[in-house]
């Protein structure tokens, strides 16, 4: 009787752990630090952080509506070029290699890129095809179409809708005068932990023109937080570190080699721990067999890149749709080299997956399955 | 030889292994139902989850009854039933935060409590046997 007793209070203290634990990690918020993502002017040399406005685009283009809807009309036919032997051959032996003290970057890279850059030519059509000599797979072939753009004194965008490997694929080719335009922003400007909003609320709330979800820091306990210029966490997780720098360039580093202060002191503006790493010194990165934590094929993918200083690719893939399958992480690698990108880092993906663009939620997320519909998260990349 | 022929220490672990058995599919049903709707996204502790009960609450206690005569019985053997619970569960909510993509460090009190409650288990068992072998 003892014993069935002692045995009925231990399952109903599992069950009350249990549902506390589940508690803690999935619903209760915890603000650690209000009023959050002030930036750190002194990273710039007039000291100030300047804004775009919308009102500065001079194009006055439309987005064009690209929901699930109307995505029959607008999408080419499917390609059919096949990349498995090519992909074999090239990806295997180059995450391997880099060992864990390496440090990669896109600083400081030249490439045909820069080039097109400084000329004032920063689109995706055109990087696509400078590039196509070591591709089996041409981007620009599986264009369909331009979305929109934007394009102010201090920025340059250009909104791209690929279809790739099944998937829709949208690609914001963003070029910036100065790095202050590329910010982040916290959910409700908090810090803290299951604290969420809808990327499309947040670039709302920031005047955002450009939009797409970040590392969703909050559903890790570690890993480097270093948002416009300030440390918010600066304890280091297992996960490699894309820092962004003041002077627009772009670097993953190991966690381990640097704290977050350093960071900071080195000039990083913004930091993100998620990964991993997709493009290193302009070349693939990944296996076809990595993925993220236990992940396994196609998945909506988020992802930024870099062609030169200062020149960005924002990139969001649809997945678990019925018109598009999604992309691995070699497979979203492979596209954005295609696209002239010289490193390249994959954020938080699955259904946080969100790209917003003056407004508009551009791509179709995923966020319990089926059903289109926005995920909240916990940070967006922004440029604004 | 049936249940009802087993003396009652042999029939109350019997019980307790077929418990055990059900815990294990029970959690292995769970675990593949739990894949299915993340996505394909899978975490070895779910597999884990099945293994753990498996092999401490129905493999081991036959086996150490097969070659050592070993039978846990009584409070050792409701503690240790504990240990694998709480292991189980353990890694079920591992499992889940993989799956989902985060972390909690309070997860370690699981394997902590679990092995705290093994040793337990252990120390019980030992004096029950000094006992008997003082009342033999």
């Amino acid at each position: 009787m003892i014993r069935h007793r002692l045995l009925i209070i231990y399952g109903i203290m599992l069950v009350s752990f249990t549902t506390y634990i589940s508690l803690d990690t999935f619903v209760l918020a915890s603000a650690y630090q209000s009023d959050a993502g002030r930036p750190n002017t002194s990273m710039f040399a007039d000291g100030s952080v300047k804004s775009l406005d919308l009102e500065e685009d001079t194009t006055n283009e439309q987005v064009i509506d690209m929901s699930e809807d109307s995505q029959s009309a607008d999408t080419p036919d499917e390609i059919s070029a096949d990349t498995d032997a090519a992909d074999t051959a090239k990806g295997e032996g180059k995450s391997t290699g880099t060992g864990k003290s390496r440090k990669h970057s896109g600083r400081g890279k030249t490439s045909t890129k820069a080039d097109s850059s400084e000329t004032g030519d920063n689109d995706a059509t055109a990087s696509a095809t400078q590039n196509t000599d070591s591709q089996q797979v041409t981007p620009a072939e599986n264009e369909a179409g331009k979305i929109g753009s934007f394009t102010s004194d201090d920025a340059k965008i250009s909104l791209t809708k690929y279809d790739y490997e099944g998937t829709a694929v949208y690609v914001a080719d963003v070029t910036l005068s100065s790095a202050e335009y590329l910010k982040t922003a916290f959910a409700s400007g908090t810090y803290g932990k299951n604290i969420t909003q809808t990327t499309s609320s947040m670039a709302s709330d920031n005047s955002a023109v450009l939009a797409i979800n970040g590392d969703n820091y909050g559903s890790q306990e570690a890993g480097y937080v270093i948002r416009n210029g300030v440390v918010y966490r600066d304890e280091a997780g297992k996960n490699d570190v894309l820092c962004i720098y003041a002077d627009g360039s772009m670097e993953v580093i190991d966690p381990s080699e640097y704290t977050a202060q350093e960071l900071v002191d080195k000039g990083v503006w913004q930091a993100f721990s998620f990964g991993p790493s997709l493009i290193e010194d302009g070349s693939v990165a990944v296996t076809q067999s990595d993925e993220v934590g236990k992940a396994k094929a196609s998945n909506p993918r988020t992802a930024i890149g870099i062609i030169s200083d200062l020149h960005y690719l924002f990139v969001v893939s649809d997945g678990r749709t019925d018109s598009s399958e999604g992309l691995s992480l070699y497979q979203l690698a492979t596209f954005m080299e295609s696209l002239g990108a010289t490193a390249a880092y994959n954020l938080d993906g699955g259904g946080s997956s969100t790209m917003v663009f003056k407004g508009e939620v551009i791509n179709n997320p995923t966020t319990s399955g089926n059903s289109i519909k926005e995920r909240k998260v916990n940070d967006i990349v922004y440029i604004g | 030889m049936t249940l009802s022929t087993l003396d009652d220490r042999s029939k109350e672990m019997f019980e307790s292994a077929f418990g055990q058995l059900l815990f294990a599919f029970f959690c292995g049903l769970f675990g593949a139902v739990y894949e299915i709707f993340s996505h394909e996204v899978y975490s070895y502790f779910m597999i884990y989850a099945f293994a753990i009960p498996l092999i401490f609450g129905v493999i081991i206690p036959f086996v150490l009854l097969r070659f050592t005569g070993m039978r846990v019985t009584g409070h050792a053997m409701s503690v240790l039933n504990m240990a694998i619970v709480t292991l189980t569960v353990g890694c079920i909510f591992r499992g889940v935060l993989d799956i989902y993509g985060t972390t909690n460090r309070m997860i370690i009190v699981y394997p902590s409590v679990s092995a705290i409650l093994f040793v337990l288990a252990v120390c019980i068992y030992m004096l029950m046997q000094i006992g008997s072998d003082r009342a033999g």
